[in-house]
């Protein structure tokens, strides 16, 4: 039971470590996406937006994927 | 005679009522058995076998959410869950040490296992399923399911085995050599018994499931009941109300039944109107019922997985609880053909002693 906890504990930790550095992420981005728009930098602004269309088409082919293959 | 010490989880009565036939089982080969569970689980248990020894044994709160934010709020609750599984644990040790026993099994308890005696493991999802969104979540439950696995001797899955008759999809398949090794397909496992009675009522609708979601199917089945032809019952699992029966039409509408009532009632059904919990899908199946309507309650990711599945093997129609069109949706039903002949509990709870239990008990 001691095993469980050492490790539980320390596979919450890295949950909700991880939780927090994509959420961070997401919002770094977003900054970076407003702050483009309001200088009129539309070509790193289309960049970012493309960027971030890409990463959440890559997130959802990766679970449809792994749905497909029975991974999960 | 060996002594056994069974412990359902008190989330709902579905973990209690399938162990029924097992604990039936131990007592007729003669075992000693002590329940130990909480709640409605015990008093079902306690209705059930009173001449059996039962512990109050404390579990944790279901982290169910009222809308769609199981995810979230599940991964919120998992500290506390943790916490809880380490004083069940401790509170399991406390209770070994004072009685000897042969074996243990938890339904569903994660902290309820012993490195002392052998302990045996009862869930029908292996695997669990989660939104698309969540891929990341469920592909980290892996290992961690693997972990849980591996304090158990074996695990029982109430499920045919990975392939056309398997109830639970892709639940109860074992993704882990740990699993693998462990797991022993009972088939399914029902405490509801077929009785030889006539089915003269149309329609059973049995609404159930954590609030607010409860009242919510509860409003929109008595609006739209009056549009049914025939007569039925609509069980409103609300304990709390008085239990006199009130007729609306040809309908009668109770605020909740006994066990034995309600496996009477689902007997004399052709058309079974119900929430889409693993239990009641094996109740459904024992029943060889070939007509129901299935309404998961939303945000709980297992049942919405089930429903889709049954839909997606012509087993049962579905719909989701807010899109409920009651008169159409029963017109469906009629699409659909049922599970397919499998062997019943009788049969399987046979197998289950004769080919695992009967190796740690005698």
């Amino acid at each position: 039971m001691d095993d469980l906890v050492v490790s539980g504990v320390i596979a919450l930790l890295v949950l909700y470590a991880g939780i927090a550095l994509v959420v961070y992420g997401i919002l770094r981005l977003l900054l970076l996406v407003v702050e483009a728009a309001l200088a009129g930098n539309y070509l790193v602004f289309g960049e970012l937006v493309t960027f971030i269309t890409g990463v959440i088409l890559a997130y959802i082919v990766v679970g449809l994927w792994l749905r497909r293959t029975g991974t999960i | 005679m060996a002594h056994v010490l069974v412990s359902p989880l008190n989330w709902g009565l579905g973990h209690a009522t399938r162990d029924i036939p097992v604990i039936r089982t131990l007592r007729d080969h003669g075992h000693d058995v002590t329940i130990a569970a909480c709640g409605n689980a015990l008093s079902v248990l306690r209705q059930e076998f009173p001449e059996i020894r039962s512990i109050e044994y404390p579990d944790y709160p279901v982290p169910f959410s009222s809308g769609h934010l199981f995810v979230p709020k599940f991964c919120a609750a998992i500290p506390f869950m943790l916490k809880a599984v380490v004083r069940e644990h401790a509170t399991l040790e406390a209770i070994l040490a004072k009685d000897r026993y042969d074996l243990v099994i938890s339904d569903n308890r994660l902290g309820v296992f012993s490195s002392e005696i052998p302990s045996i493991f009862i869930s029908h999802q292996l695997h669990y399923h989660l939104p698309l969104l969540y891929w990341p979540a469920e592909l980290l439950a892996i290992p961690v399911n693997q972990y849980l696995h591996e304090q158990y001797n074996r695990i029982i899955v109430p499920d045919n085995p990975p392939g056309p008759l398997a109830l639970a999809g892709k639940l109860s398949r074992p993704q882990t050599d740990v699993a693998r090794k462990r797991v022993f397909y009972s088939g399914i496992l029902s405490g509801t018994r077929q009785l030889a009675c006539t089915r003269d009522l149309d329609y059973l609708i049995v609404i159930s499931g954590p609030e607010p979601q409860r009242t919510f199917l509860e409003k929109v089945i008595l609006s739209k009941i009056g549009d049914l032809d025939g007569s039925g019952v609509v069980l409103l699992g609300s304990p709390q109300r008085p239990k006199a029966a009130t007729r609306r039409g040809n309908w009668i509408c109770v605020s909740y039944v006994s066990t034995e009532e309600k496996a009477e009632l689902m007997n004399r059904a052709r058309c079974v109107i119900c929430r889409s919990g693993y239990t009641t899908l094996m109740e459904l199946a024992e029943l060889e019922k070939d007509r129901a309507l299935l309404i998961p309650t939303p945000g709980q990711t297992e049942q919405e997985y089930l429903s889709w599945y049954y839909k997606e093997k012509g087993w049962y129609h579905s719909q989701d609880q807010g899109r409920l069109d009651l008169l159409d949706d029963v017109e469906k039903t009629h699409k659909y053909h049922g599970f397919p002949a499998m062997p019943k509990t009788a049969e399987n709870v046979h197998r289950l002693y004769d080919e695992l239990l009967a190796e740690y008990l005698e």
